[in-house]
């Protein structure tokens, strides 16, 4: 991607910035109801009542309004998981990381819906879908939460553990999510799963 | 139980007959096609061309491109299978702490030969494979790992068996499927392998 932000243009005026929240609203409305394909430019700039011009003048092609859909979406379901980490940061870790684990795994649920309606217009997004990494969002706040648990965290290298455990967390709830016929439920994967880190994290 | 084909993308040019001919020209051509030219550019039509057959027949043994990427990823799991079958006698009578770091790293090496290719590909869709019935093969990694969980039944934790051998399966192919579509990824192969392995046998152990 040639620009650090899919805004071409940063709009200078009110107006101006409805008219791009106009454009990102009807590509969302497109792309969930009939699919990437279906959301073509012209039709993203119909239903947002502005021309193409205006579309590619601050989107400079399609893939950059799906990757600031994309953005907007991450930042919005790890709100929930964000605010829950900067609660816990005093609470012992076997109280907390059940929810925790709970609200991740919806925040995950809600982002790869997302991507499949994306992938299911055949479009390769990845190159600037990639450089959002949904699980890097929170590594300052994730880091702050590991370091207050230090006393009950038992692996030597904290920034081994931080990171094992976000494989952990995000490579097991992404499996539960595409699986289509598994013998565990959300609650039971929650449970099981907040034991795993739970054991990883403070036995020595 | 019939024994599942072997499917690594080098060898899918001479797999098992138990594999349908045709689908295994569709398949090959279609992880051929999307490695060099990405996932959009790789349409119907070019698969079908590259395959040497007509868009009707591809569209006969498999309808979409989603159906298409559904068998490639039912393809590339069998190598897996077929993988922790062959080694699944030598962790009898084992510890669980020497067969686990076998187990994940054996997952890890058998997913990693296909690390760009799940670059390129959308996950799943969590629909079935659409492949005709004679090449399905009865055989998971699901009914392998409860195998593996009966080997070891002795030092484990007796409660809730089925969901802790559905816990293992996430965390083995989950957990290294997802390291290796990290394109950056913060820890080694063997860090992986080690701390990953210390999780799943302190879940585990009784």
């Amino acid at each position: 991607m040639e620009q650090g932000t899919p805004l071409r243009n940063s709009p200078v005026q009110r107006r101006a910035g409805l008219t791009v929240d106009r454009i990102l609203e009807a590509a969302n409305t497109l792309i969930l109801k009939r699919g990437h394909a279906y959301a073509t430019t012209k039709r993203i700039a119909k239903m947002a009542h502005c021309s193409i011009g205006t579309v590619y003048h601050y989107f400079p092609k399609k893939e950059s309004i799906s990757a600031s859909l994309l953005e907007n979406l991450v930042i919005i379901s790890t709100g929930p998981v964000r605010r829950h980490l900067l609660a816990s940061m005093h609470a012992p870790l076997a109280e907390c990381l059940p929810e925790q684990i709970r609200l991740v795994l919806v925040s995950r649920r809600i982002i790869l819906e997302f991507r499949r309606q994306l992938h299911r217009g055949a479009v390769r997004t990845d190159g600037e879908l990639s450089l959002l990494k949904p699980e890097d969002i929170l590594y300052t706040t994730n880091r702050a939460f590991f370091s207050h648990h230090r006393s009950e965290i038992k692996v030597d290298d904290l920034e081994a553990a931080l990171y094992t455990t976000a494989y952990l967390v995000i490579g097991v709830t992404d499996a539960h999510i595409a699986a289509d016929a598994s013998a565990v439920t959300d609650e039971q994967v929650v449970t099981h799963l907040s034991d795993v880190v739970l054991r990883y994290l403070t036995q020595s | 139980m019939k024994t599942p084909a072997a499917i690594t993308l080098g060898h899918l040019q001479q797999m098992q007959p138990a594999v349908e001919p045709q689908l295994t020209s569709i398949l090959s051509a279609a992880s051929a096609t999307i490695l060099e030219q990405g996932y959009e550019a790789a349409t119907t039509q070019i698969i079908a061309e590259r395959a040497g057959m007509s868009v009707s027949t591809l569209h006969r043994q498999l309808p979409t491109k989603e159906a298409i990427i559904t068998a490639l990823y039912a393809a590339l799991e069998a190598a897996t299978i077929e993988a922790v079958r062959r080694a699944l006698p030598t962790w009898e009578h084992r510890p669980l702490a020497d067969c686990v770091p076998e187990l994940v790293a054996l997952i890890l090496r058998h997913q990693k030969q296909h690390a760009p290719l799940y670059r390129c590909l959308p996950k799943p869709t969590g629909k079935p494979a659409l492949i005709a019935d004679e090449s399905v093969s009865p055989l998971t990694l699901g009914v392998l790992l409860q195998a593996f969980v009966v080997q070891h039944r002795e030092s484990l934790a007796p409660d809730h068996i089925a969901q802790r051998v559905q816990l293992l399966e996430y965390l083995c192919v989950g957990v290294v499927i997802g390291y290796l579509s990290d394109p950056a990824p913060e820890l080694t192969e063997q860090q992986l392998v080690h701390n990953l392995s210390d999780a799943i046998i302190r879940y585990l152990d009784r």
